[in-house]
């Protein structure tokens, strides 16, 4: 019986998990983005929830908290994976999020901001993005379970599995 | 507005199988004419105005091909949209094929042949302005680069930069035009970079060539609306330096769409809306 634990991923915030049978999970992912990333082989992933897409608006909170803005939280939590034993090239990336709650008139346009800046990162990285749910003007929650590598999330009150896992594995709690 | 249609098959099957998807696909239609082949069309459409014309090309006494070159020729029905229906694998975009107005191959699904009959009356685009020729540059832009267009304010307009790269390219897609692309360098080395994903280019000669394909990607989707179907031709970018006073020759431009991407200058042109 699996013994699953849960840990949740707060807005600006990143977490890791390397070959532990743990949840990463994230909330109200609205205009915010949600990124996992898997190594299968290794079974090291993390969940990152960023807020906004660039740091160069605010050095001095992104020297705080990376996580808050997408360029330097993809960085962190790449660096911690890669440091953990990750490899580049197997991981598997999943995108969730990026809304247009509040402006219609993409007056602010930060959700396809933190959706532009993500891919631009990932491209960067070498990372092809496996699967994502992004835009609308819904709000999301995204997890990872690092056993399996299996990504969900859920808009609307429905549960979508956007990545089985290498192992196809069977839905999860949420 | 219900459609008066003429479906034009040798199989008498076939004729009631499209006229059925039409109704299953909910496409308001009048009167429905039918013709076992081409020369059987043309007397009828000597005698009916149709709106839309469903045809088969492999059909025997005269098929498709033919008739369709001879509604073409024929000023009165040179107009009437034809959608060609065939087991063929052709080409659309060689004649007389490229002269039918929709392609569907057999075997159909109903949705394939809704999306071509709502793609031919649906309202046409006619905002060729500014803001339409920026919204296709803006998603190649977004595509290759990973960066965004901000349409500057009617009252800051961009400052034409010192230094620019200008690509020029002719077209024709119905008739002929040109596009331009002027971008500051800072910004065409970060255009290129980014293409790239990298930090450092291997030479400034990338930056033109990103350039360049941008503007060449843009020309396809342009042109792809101008022709409405007309057979398009695109000729390779010519690349040139630009300062102010060119800058302001190109904004003056037909259509002008001056914007900023990270804060640098930009300006997309078209020489001439469709008539």
């Amino acid at each position: 019986m699996r013994t699953e634990q849960r840990r949740v991923v707060s807005v600006g915030e990143y977490l890791v998990s390397g070959g532990d049978d743990q949840q990463l999970i994230t909330y109200s992912l609205g205009s915010c983005i949600g990124l996992t990333l898997y190594d299968p082989t290794a079974g090291i992933g993390g969940l990152l929830h960023a807020q906004m897409p660039l740091s160069r608006t605010s050095p001095e909170r992104s020297r705080e908290r990376p996580a808050m803005f997408v360029d330097t939280g993809v960085a962190a939590l790449l660096e911690d994976l890669l440091g953990m034993g990750a490899s580049r090239r197997q991981l598997v990336a999943c995108i969730a999020g990026a809304a247009n709650l509040l402006d219609d008139d993409r007056l602010f346009d930060v959700g396809r901001r933190n959706h532009l800046v993500l891919r631009k990162m990932l491209w960067k990285n070498g990372i092809l993005v496996a699967a994502e749910d992004v835009g609308g003007s819904c709000s999301r929650t995204m997890w990872l379970d690092t056993a399996t590598g299996r990504t969900g999330l859920k808009r609307q009150g429905t549960v979508i599995d956007l990545h089985p896992g290498p192992t196809g594995a069977a839905a999860g709690s949420h | 507005m219900p459609h008066k249609v003429l479906v034009v098959d040798d199989s008498a099957v076939t004729r009631a199988m499209i006229i059925k998807t039409l109704d299953l696909a909910r496409i308001p239609v009048s009167e429905c004419l039918q013709a076992c082949n081409g020369k059987e069309a043309l007397e009828l459409l000597e005698r009916n105005w149709v709106d839309i014309v469903f045809a088969d090309l492999n059909m025997p006494v005269m098929g498709g091909r033919e008739m369709l070159r001879l509604m073409r020729t024929t000023p009165e029905l040179s107009d009437i949209p034809v959608i060609v229906i065939s087991s063929e694998h052709c080409d659309p975009t060689s004649l007389p094929l490229s002269w039918a107005s929709g392609y569907v191959r057999k075997p159909f699904t109903p949705e394939a042949i809704r999306d071509v009959v709502e793609g031919l009356t649906a309202p046409k685009e006619t905002a060729w302005n500014a803001d339409w020729l920026l919204e296709r540059f803006d998603y190649v832009l977004q595509t290759v680069s990973f960066m965004f267009a901000e349409r500057s304010q009617e009252d800051a307009q961009p400052v034409a930069p010192e230094n620019s790269v200008c690509a020029e390219m002719t077209f024709i897609a119905g008739s002929a035009g040109k596009l331009w692309l002027v971008v500051s360098k800072a910004l065409a080395l970060e255009m290129a970079r980014s293409a790239l994903g990298v930090d450092e280019l291997e030479n400034d000669r990338q930056a033109a060539d990103v350039v360049g394909e941008i503007l060449n990607m843009t020309a396809g989707l342009v042109t792809d609306a101008l022709a409405r179907g007309a057979p398009v031709q695109l000729f390779p970018p010519e690349l040139s330096e630009c300062d102010p006073a060119g800058w302001d020759e190109i904004a003056g431009k037909p259509i002008a769409a001056a914007c900023l991407v990270e804060d640098e200058p930009l300006l997309v042109a078209l020489s001439t809306p469709p008539q």
